[in-house]
């Protein structure tokens, strides 16, 4: 059967290196073939995926089967894990996002975020990166059903502003999920890169990119230098909790206002109509981005009362007033930030579905006056284009077409060593270049020293207090002698990935000592990796007989209601004898009722029954009849069943 | 080269013009055959409430989940319902559909009031979940 070779998992043939864009609400990927990017859509026919990763009783649900269930499931649907991933439990950021939340999120071990949920009936504990490697492998899993082949290979990006430990917890993630992570990048240099900024011929020597990223939750701006193919990050500004949602917002909090004046009767307590209302506001939000006024019609919003309505744009435009105000005002800070003046900006890239609102490019332009915006790419996909891009290159896939492309990718904060008085001493200044090797020569603070701690910070603090810290480590045995005296070598090795390889050698006696910087700050270990890499397989595993026992269901669902068709029809029944129409007629009356008390029984179960009714109807089965995995047969009155909303879309392939 | 794009610009006030002529030459069929694709599977669904209405007057145990679960998938109906443009007579065809997709809401809340009675009292209010009240803050917060 056909059916059966696609289920099997795809040949292992070189696939090409992929890049996800993985976001916080939404995650997308890109793959470089025939000389151009392809943005992959996904099962549903989305090219975006949602970041959402669903726990039932019956399964796990990642991207859109998730995001649809949410309001059925809410403790168990798991969203944002981006806003928790390399961070502490007690971080403010994590403290205040879980408020929110309704899935429960504890403090585990080393103080990481988990997550727990419950699944199959049972309570699970959930590292961030876990879930986050859950929405990486549907990417890798979108990818392949395209490719036809196993893909091993991404480029992943990250927000500008992640320090070293989100972004070895995003690769973690990436390791979980089966992928090796050729790169990390930058957000805001994917999204250069997919405009071709760092190649464009016309421009020699330095340029200023400035990327605004306008998304759903998020708002970020970045100001990008690129010389010669090397990237760097000047400054970053933005807010963590405005975009899209805020706009629909503001938008049902006019219309409930307005409900009010009209009927006098408050919305703002019943739950479905707000979410009716929200809905309309959404579509509203989209049709004023190319539309100057639009209709809001929902019938018997509230106690009958239907509620008709218009919007214009220039009314959506002054209701978020104060938030396209706030978005010039962090452009503002980002230019400050870098030191820069506006005029100095050579390229404006729009990036997130909220910069389609004319009014957000209308103001970007004013501000940069005479400047192209880029928004050729669908900004919603520019990211994952540029990281595209970028796996292509990495992995040699576009040939002669980047022959003179270098990329090269930056520590996003100065890399420090503690010295007496909390002081730090940096090493590698912020915007360095990776991979990179670094030097510099320490001296003991004390008289008759024979141990010598080297703390490693992170941030652009003189004072280490207000750095992160990334670990230490001692070396001792150190003859003892006047303070100043033993000098020690301190090496910082980062590669491409930017992981930090941190080693001091004492010059005389060529004692030695490293640090890798991991465990200490709630990075995963190796083993706790390869665990998580099983457990992964484990799930995919449960889904994929999750997946064969709901296609076995529904083939005997089908085949049930196909054959109380054929019984119906007196051409095909006239020959038979009364007492074998009315065994079969039983036959199938009973699979459906076994069907209506068996939702879910082993795939085993549902062969048996459908061997056996097939035995029975096998003299009324039309020779055309080619097996259970028919579908395509317009006779057929099947409906989902009601639990399709949750399932993920069933395929049955001819 | 590799970089050159030709771009075809659009006047945007053409694309609106555009917009708003196909939007009056819609065809009204549209409109009617979307609210009887809404019907046929708010049909399907209504089967399945007088089901668990029976199941609750026999007087069985009845998993909050089913409740639920009916009452999500019916809400989805209705926020189908309501992406519909209609005018006219399909605009009256999609109000009909709205009143009775809300009517079986209303059942199901009652059921699953009177399924929960032996249990707890908490009745009606554990409808609202946890999703509501986040929403809830952050609407109230405007």
């Amino acid at each position: 059967m056909a059916e059966k070779r696609k289920r099997e998992a795809p040949a292992p043939a070189p696939a090409p290196a992929v890049g996800i864009d993985l976001g916080t609400t939404y995650s997308c990927v890109g793959v470089w073939q025939h000389g151009r990017v392809e943005i992959i859509a996904n099962d549903q026919g989305n090219r975006t995926t949602p970041s959402f990763v669903a726990f039932t009783n019956t399964g796990r649900f990642i991207g859109d089967a998730a995001k649809n269930q949410v309001d059925m499931n809410p403790t168990n649907t798991v969203f944002g894990a981006k806003r928790l991933i390399g961070r502490k439990y007690i971080d403010p950021s994590v403290q205040s996002d879980i408020k929110h939340w309704p899935f429960k999120v504890i403090p585990g071990l080393g103080n990481k975020p988990m997550i727990v949920v419950t699944y199959k009936g049972e309570e699970k504990l959930f590292a961030t990166e876990e879930i986050s490697a859950m929405v990486l492998a549907k990417m890798k899993e979108t990818a392949e059903a395209y490719l036809g082949s196993t893909v091993k290979d991404a480029v992943v990006t990250v927000p500008a502003y992640f320090n070293d430990s989100q972004r070895q917890a995003t690769k973690d993630a990436g390791v979980i999920a089966g992928l090796n992570v050729l790169r990390i990048i930058n957000e805001p240099t994917a999204a250069s890169i997919a405009y071709g900024l760092d190649t464009k011929s016309e421009s020699t020597g330095e340029k200023n990119v400035f990327i605004f990223d306008l998304g759903g939750g998020t708002f970020d701006v970045s100001i990008l230098t690129i010389e010669e193919g090397i990237f760097e990050v000047k400054a970053t500004a933005g807010d963590t909790h405005l975009g899209g949602e805020d706009f629909d917002n503001t938008m049902v909090n006019h219309f409930v206002q307005e409900f009010r004046r009209k009927n006098n009767m408050d919305i703002s307590g019943n739950p479905r109509a707000l979410w009716r209302l929200k809905t309309a506001c959404e579509r509203a939000k989209r049709i004023l981005s190319f539309s100057t006024k639009t209709e809001i019609e929902i019938d018997s919003l509230f106690q009958g009362i239907d509620f008709y309505s218009t919007i214009s744009r220039a009314k959506f435009e002054e209701l978020n007033k104060d938030f396209f105000t706030k978005c010039m005002e962090l452009v503002q800070k980002c230019l400050n930030d870098a030191k820069m003046d506006k005029s100095s900006i050579n390229d404006v890239v729009l990036v997130g579905g909220s910069t389609r609102i004319p009014k957000v490019q209308q103001l970007l332009q004013d501000f940069f006056p005479g400047k192209d915006l880029c928004k050729s790419i669908n900004p919603d996909e520019a990211v994952a284009y540029g990281a595209a891009v970028q796996a292509a290159v990495l992995s040699g896939g576009g040939q002669e077409k980047f022959q003179d492309f270098v990329l090269v990718d930056i520590t996003p904060l100065s890399l420090s060593i503690e010295l007496v008085g909390e002081v730090a001493s940096v090493v590698v200044p912020k915007n360095t270049s990776i991979p990179t090797k670094l030097g510099k020569v320490f001296v003991t603070s004390k008289d008759n020293q024979t141990v010598v701690r080297f703390t490693v910070f992170e941030g652009e603090s003189a004072s280490t207090k207000d750095n992160n810290l990334l670990g230490s480590f001692n070396l001792s045995g150190i003859p003892p002698a006047p303070k100043g005296v033993e000098m020690f070598d301190v090496y910082f090795d980062i590669d491409a990935n930017g992981i930090l390889n941190v080693s001091a050698v004492h010059k005389t006696t060529g004692q030695k000592n490293h640090i890798i910087i991991t465990n200490d700050r709630g990075r995963l270990s190796k083993e706790e990796i390869e665990k998580m890499v099983l457990a992964a397989e484990k799930y995919k595993f449960e889904e994929e007989m999750y997946k064969k026992k709901v296609e076995a269901k529904n083939a005997l669902e089908i085949f049930a209601y196909r054959m109380k068709i054929t019984i119906m029809n007196e051409k095909i029944t006239a020959k038979l004898p009364p007492a074998d129409k009315k065994k079969i007629e039983n036959a199938i009356e009973l699979a459906i009722q076994w069907l209506d008390g068996h939702q879910l029984v082993e795939v085993d179960e549902f062969e048996d029954q459908m061997e056996e009714l097939k035995r029975i109807c096998k003299p009324i089965i039309p020779k055309s009849y080619k097996g259970a995995g028919v579908i395509n047969d317009d006779a057929l009155p099947l409906g989902r069943s009601s639990s399709s909303r949750a399932a993920p879309k069933i395929e049955i392939v001819d | 080269e590799d970089t050159s794009k030709i771009i075809l610009l659009e006047d945007p006030a053409s694309k609106e013009r555009k917009f708003e002529e196909m939007r009056k030459h819609q065809d009204p069929n549209k409109a009617y055959e979307a609210v009887a694709n809404v019907r046929a599977e708010v049909d399907k669904l209504s089967d399945k409430v007088v089901d668990l209405e029976k199941a609750v007057q026999s007087g069985n145990d009845i998993a909050e989940k089913e409740f639920v679960v009916l009452t999500e998938l019916l809400m989805i109906q209705l926020l189908k319902l309501d992406s519909i443009e209609a005018y006219g007579k399909a605009r009256e065809q999609r109000r009909i559909e709205v009143h009775r997709v809300q009517s079986f809401v209303d059942k199901l809340d009652n059921l699953k009031a009177r399924n929960s009675i032996p249990f707890s009292n908490c009745g009606n209010a554990s409808f609202v979940t946890a999703k509501w009240e986040t929403f809830h803050s952050g609407f109230g917060s405007l």
